[in-house]
């Protein structure tokens, strides 16, 4: 078997808030593979936003390791790791995060800006993007023109857009109507599946985690049982 | 600069706020030209004093007149090429308001001893011809219309006397905003009390080394007379009048720096609050990858942009409002009222200093939250 992308090992994060601990993962150990897709589940509070920024270098451990690509998270500097996730990480948020006064295309580029792409290059690869969630006719316009399934696509977009190795998304249906959750879920179900892509994806809604091949629970900073689908039942492309 | 765009969107994100900071900048930036622009007047006499003049004064004040008999006396003194009276008359025309200054002169020595003063062959010997001419500056013309061959009469309180005189030039150089007239003339005219008694004589040295030399001559010559002079180069003269200024001039410098100090406040307070608000922002762009120092330099550049757009149009304002309309015309003793390249230039600096200032805190602060401190703001 080749070497897993993500390996959490006996990982402990604790909090300190007005002179209290909270412990919000507790020797946590987790493996994913190239061309997983895990659903994160589990009650508010349990951590699951807590592990998922550790794993994109958001945030650092108390105790333990984390290893993406190869990578020791817990020894770079925060210049590091924010260029590493340039390179590696693309992270979903609940509440899409599109910067208001920039069209698609231009918070699509984002990520890209960072990196030495010329400008037509950066075209072309926002366009491709942009083109994979859907939104090729709405590349220019802005976040308060579009709906929020549309908004999240574009978010999508941003977040693909440099090729990551690890797709990240924190509750990204949970600000959305069913229908475009659904659409939500589609796009990942297909970036899985088709462009074999590795996603670590936080819900509370069972709907949306049943896209995912494998669920596993946080109650408490623990991680639980695991949960395997036989089979992809959802994907319809 | 890819960034350029981006910087460019953020400043018209709140359209009504950045207009208000610009709109601060530019009369900000107007009236601290102004008061620079005053600030050089106050200084031009002592820059462009003739190096080869002398002004020869009573020792205890201007207040005091001297004998027209010690002429003869300062012309015999080693180094001394030419000496004419240059006495205060303080004519005023029709109105108090109408102020400009008025001198009586010898008018065959004017030409040499303030080569400044410019006019043509022809005017020179009409003035020197007639006994009760005058010539008077440009700028004159300019307010008050005066034409050659015009009578005007000027009233002294000094003297209490009423003098007319008839135009018989307009000079260029120098103010523009002084009437010369003949000191015969006007000696003719004064009651007895007041007769052959001048103000202050002008002094022209052959070279600028006997200048100091000729000084203490001329006033050891009069130390033991009724009258002791006080000569001294015509720049000495010019600083003493500024160390009566001296306190003007602090106090513009004074409210220069609280326009300054007020500005930076109105800036600071403007990015701070679109810092702030856009604290989540920050977390979003560090967690694509952005770096502290990019963000802390995205929002140094929008500062830097707001303040140049301000600064831009303040500076671009005052300069063209002050060459198209001369204030010196109305401003005693101000030769010209036109901000000079330095002002400008300054004026640029000071509002990329209080762009760069106003904002250097926030960005600092919010650019080194971490990322998960930053996604977690409410703002
Ligand atoms: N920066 C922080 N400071 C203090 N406590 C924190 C911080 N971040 C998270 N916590 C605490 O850690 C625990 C786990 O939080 P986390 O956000 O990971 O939960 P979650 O499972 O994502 O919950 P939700 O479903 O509500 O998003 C909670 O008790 C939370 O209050
Ligand atoms: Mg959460």
């Amino acid at each position: 078997m080749s070497e897993p992308i993500v390996r959490v090992r006996n990982v402990t994060k604790r909090f300190v808030r007005d002179g209290f601990e909270v412990i919000a993962l507790d020797q946590v150990d987790l493996e994913l593979y190239e061309g997983d897709f895990l659903a994160l589940m589990g009650p508010s509070g349990s951590g699951k936003s807590t592990l998922l920024n550790l794993l994109a270098g958001i945030d650092r451990v108390t105790e333990g390791e984390v290893e993406v690509m190869g990578t020791q998270l817990t020894r770079m500097s925060e210049s590091q790791l924010a260029t590493w996730r340039n390179a590696h990480i693309g992270y979903i948020f609940q509440t899409f995060n599109l910067v208001p006064v920039l069209t698609a295309f231009e918070n699509v580029e984002l990520p890209l800006l960072l990196t030495k792409l010329s400008k037509a290059e950066r075209r072309r690869n926002v366009e491709t993007a942009l083109d994979l969630v859907g939104l090729s006719d709405r590349m220019h316009h802005q976040p308060k023109q579009l709906s929020g399934g549309q908004e999240q696509r574009v978010a999508i977009a941003r977040a693909i857009v440099t090729d990551p190795d690890l797709i990240l998304a924190d509750e990204p249906t949970g600000n959305l109507d069913a229908r475009s959750g659904e659409e939500i879920m589609q796009i990942l179900s297909t970036l899985n599946h088709e462009l074999n892509k590795t996603i670590m994806l936080v819900t509370h809604d069972p709907h949306a985690a049943s896209f995912a091949a494998e669920q596993r629970h946080l109650e408490k900073g623990v991680l639980t049982e695991v949960k395997e689908f036989a089979a992809r039942q959802h994907v319809t492309v | 600069m890819k960034y350029a765009k981006l910087i460019f969107k953020n400043i018209l994100r709140n359209k009504r706020r950045t207009l208000l900071t610009i709109s601060s900048l530019v009369v900000s930036l107007f009236l601290i030209i102004s008061l620079a622009t005053i600030l050089t007047e106050f200084d031009r006499g002592t820059d462009e004093a003739s190096p080869l003049r002398l002004i020869s004064r009573h020792a205890v004040s201007l207040g005091f007149v001297i004998p027209m008999a010690h002429l003869q006396k300062i012309k015999t003194v080693p180094g001394v090429k030419d000496a004419m009276p240059f006495s205060w008359f303080g004519g005023i025309y029709k109105d108090e308001r109408n102020f400009f200054a008025n001198f009586a002169v010898d008018a065959r020595k004017l030409r040499e001893v303030v080569p400044e003063v410019k006019m043509s062959d022809a005017d020179w010997q009409s003035f020197i011809n007639d006994r009760q001419g005058a010539i008077v500056g440009q700028k004159l013309v300019t307010l008050y219309g005066f034409t050659p061959g015009q009578r005007v009469t000027l009233k002294s309180p000094i003297y209490n006397q009423s003098v007319e005189f008839i135009i018989r030039g307009v000079y260029t150089g120098s103010d523009e905003k002084t009437l010369y007239f003949h000191y015969d003339y006007l000696n003719e005219l004064l009651p007895a009390w007041a007769k052959d008694q001048v103000s202050t004589f002008s002094i022209m040295a052959n070279s600028a080394e006997d200048v100091p030399r000729v000084g203490q001559a001329i006033d050891s010559i009069f130390a033991n007379s009724d009258a002791p002079t006080k000569t001294e180069s015509e720049r000495e003269f010019a600083l003493s009048f500024q160390t009566m200024m001296g306190g003007v001039k602090q106090f513009l410098y004074g409210i220069m720096a609280a326009i300054t100090f007020s500005l930076l406040l109105v800036m600071g307070n403007t990015m701070a609050m679109n810092v702030r608000e856009r604290t989540k922002e920050v977390g979003t762009l560090k967690a694509i990858g952005f770096q502290r120092g990019t963000i802390a330099a995205l929002f140094l550049g929008e500062a830097l942009m707001v303040a140049c757009i301000g600064a831009g149009i303040g500076i671009a304002a005052a300069a063209a409002v002050f060459n198209a309309v001369d204030l010196s015309i109305y401003i005693p003793n101000f030769i010209s009222f036109v901000p000079t390249g330095e002002t400008l230039v300054a004026a640029f600096v000071l509002s990329l200093f209080v762009g760069v200032v106003s904002v250097i805190y926030s960005a600092y602060r919010v650019s080194g939250l971490t990322v998960a401190e930053a996604l977690r703001s409410t703002e």
